[in-house]
């Protein structure tokens, strides 16, 4: 049992090295050191192989074996590790623990990009949930998130070249397409697309990629996002009318738990395979409310009824009105950063607008679809 | 075998700089960077050591936080620029401080879970073999919130541990470094 103890200190004195070594980024030196860490670890747990009732030393030392052998990406050798500590006797906790490890072995094989080669102006994007079989996707759930994605990557792009926001893009077709968003065939992964994103060539300088420069932002602000780090997010987009697109685009693409599970997004950077896991649950993102909006007003009003109207000819005025069940027609106005993406889709829809009071109008925080109530 | 938590209130004031001499479970050199962590966190916020850090929540007491002057200050920011990387960082070493000096219990062993550490606790000289009668230590970090912010942290956290009945005892801390406050729960 010595032996067992020894093995463990040495595999998380590893791992402690290897988190300061990350920290400094000394990033090969901390893989190494993982990778140690996680021989020692595994070898201490099958110490205890047959010691079923030796809990929860047993499943925690698998545990954590297995969580090291995903860091150095051994994945079946994590898959094997979480199916012995379950085939053991865990305490529920701990059990429950190792299921959702489980899932994330399971999803980083739909991660996997199954000998496809990504360029560094690519990335896959990877659906797995009830609506998605194998190499097939339920169509509304798939496409309304491949144009929001497309959408996200675009704003991503013009806020990196430090643009305003520009609220009317689609109507100025020669600026828009600096930028063009390419999707390929889909494959099954489950469901993977790959999207390309093309720039004019004076603006991808040499040595340096423009386009993978944006995929990398994207994917730190949906991991961001994801572990509900805002205030984060909030630093790296401080301009409102961006951040406000971002959270609202985010939102809409976020899984829904149940047709959609889980998102995974897979890109190259500077030569290295790189994962983001999106697996924040849509009904467990709180409305969006700005600091300085919060401060302001203080009722918040929530309507129902469909979208009949909407007014941009006016930069001053972006009005929509909503017909409730009842005939009334509330006056919405609609913020900086959200009519072309968020609310124009959404046209002659039956939604739910929350939003606060102000005056005879409601100041539009959030937007989305839902069910008609019969 | 449960074993309950019992709270000390003999400790006043603790020292970051403590944190170099590790734990059962924490090498000296891995305890000197939580505790570089938590001076960036707290400086960040504009106190200066001595800063009175109120403990509510299971725990009703007040603690003076020291620390000593940064030495090679310019490498030490350089390597803690993440704001949410060093707040948690920073979180784990007051909790730890905490709870080694207000309970009868210590931070006697980590495992990893995902990508980070699952950091267990015992009573202070046990000798059970590894995670055996062992608690368990949550620890969140909040660089600047309101009161709201840490119930809703504090409420994420229970949330996730009610949802299984066992008798694995826990303490789960949330550490606020703007006022700088640490609301505690012991199970």
């Amino acid at each position: 049992m010595n032996e067992v103890i020894k093995l463990h200190n040495e595999a998380m004195g590893l791992a402690e090295e290897a988190s300061l070594e990350k920290l400094k980024g000394n990033l090969s030196l901390s893989e190494e050191l993982i990778k140690k860490a996680f021989e020692k670890e595994r070898d201490a747990a099958n110490s205890l192989l047959s010691n079923i009732d030796l809990e929860p030393t047993r499943s925690v030392l698998f545990r954590s074996a297995a969580s090291l052998a995903i860091e150095c990406k051994e994945i079946r050798a994590a898959e094997k590790l979480i199916a012995t500590a379950l085939s053991g006797n865990p305490p529920e906790e701990i059990a429950s623990e190792l299921r959702d490890l489980l899932e994330d072995v399971y999803f980083r094989r739909h991660l996997d990009l199954r000998g496809i080669v990504l360029e560094p102006n690519e990335f896959q994007v990877s659906i797995t949930g009830d609506a998605i079989g194998f190499g097939v996707a339920e169509s509304n759930t798939f496409i309304g998130r491949v144009r929001d994605l497309g959408n996200l990557i675009f704003r991503t792009a013009e806020r990196k070249k430090d643009k305003k926001f520009r609220e009317r893009i689609r109507r100025d077709i020669s600026k828009a397409k600096e930028v063009e968003v390419y999707i390929s065939v889909p494959r099954a992964a489950s469901f993977a697309v790959t999207f390309r994103i093309g720039y004019s060539q004076q603006l991808e300088l040499p040595g340096f990629g423009f386009s993978e420069m944006v995929i990398n932002e994207l994917m730190d602000c949906i991991d961001l996002f994801n572990k509900s780090e805002e205030a984060s997010l909030r630093n790296r987009i401080p301009d409102s009318a961006y951040y406000r697109n971002f959270i609202s685009l985010a939102k809409r693409i976020s899984p829904d738990g149940k047709l959609v599970k889980s998102i995974g997004f897979t890109s190259t950077h500077t030569g290295k395979e790189r994962h983001v896991l999106f697996t924040r649950k849509q009904i467990e993102i709180p409305p969006l409310i700005l600091e300085e909006i919060r401060e302001k007003l203080k009722e918040t009003v929530r309507v129902k009824g469909v979208l009949k109207y909407a007014d941009s000819i006016d930069a001053l005025k972006n009005e929509i009105r909503l017909i409730d069940e009842k005939g009334t027609h509330h006056r919405i106005r609609v913020p900086e950063g959200m009519m072309d993406d968020i609310v124009r889709p959404l046209w002659d829809y039956y939604v739910e607008v929350i939003g606060f009071r102000e005056n005879k109008f409601i100041l539009l925080e959030e937007i989305r679809k839902v069910e008609e109530e019969s | 075998m449960v074993r309950k938590i019992n709270i000390l209130l003999e400790a006043n004031a603790i020292h970051l700089n403590s944190l170099s001499d590790g734990f059962p479970g924490i090498t000296p050199k891995y305890g000197s960077f939580l505790s570089e962590a938590a001076v960036v966190c707290l400086e960040d916020q504009n106190h200066p050591s001595g800063i009175r850090m109120t403990i509510d929540g299971d725990i009703n007491h007040q603690l003076n936080v020291f620390w000593d002057n940064i030495e090679n200050r310019n490498q030490v920011y350089r390597t803690w620029q993440d704001y949410e990387e060093t707040t948690e960082y920073g979180a784990y070493g007051l909790a730890f401080l905490i709870v080694s000096n207000l309970t009868d219990y210590t931070i006697t062993q980590r495992a990893m879970k995902g990508k980070g550490f699952d950091y267990w606790i015992a009573k202070k000289n046990s000798n059970d073999f590894l995670f055996q009668n062992n608690g368990r230590l949550e620890v969140s970090g909040i660089r600047k919130g309101d009161n709201s912010k840490i119930n809703s942290r504090m409420k994420e956290k229970i949330s996730r541990i009610n949802k299984y009945e066992n008798d694995i005892p826990l303490i789960i801390t949330i550490i606020e470094f703007s006022k700088p406050i640490s609301r505690v729960m012991i199970k």
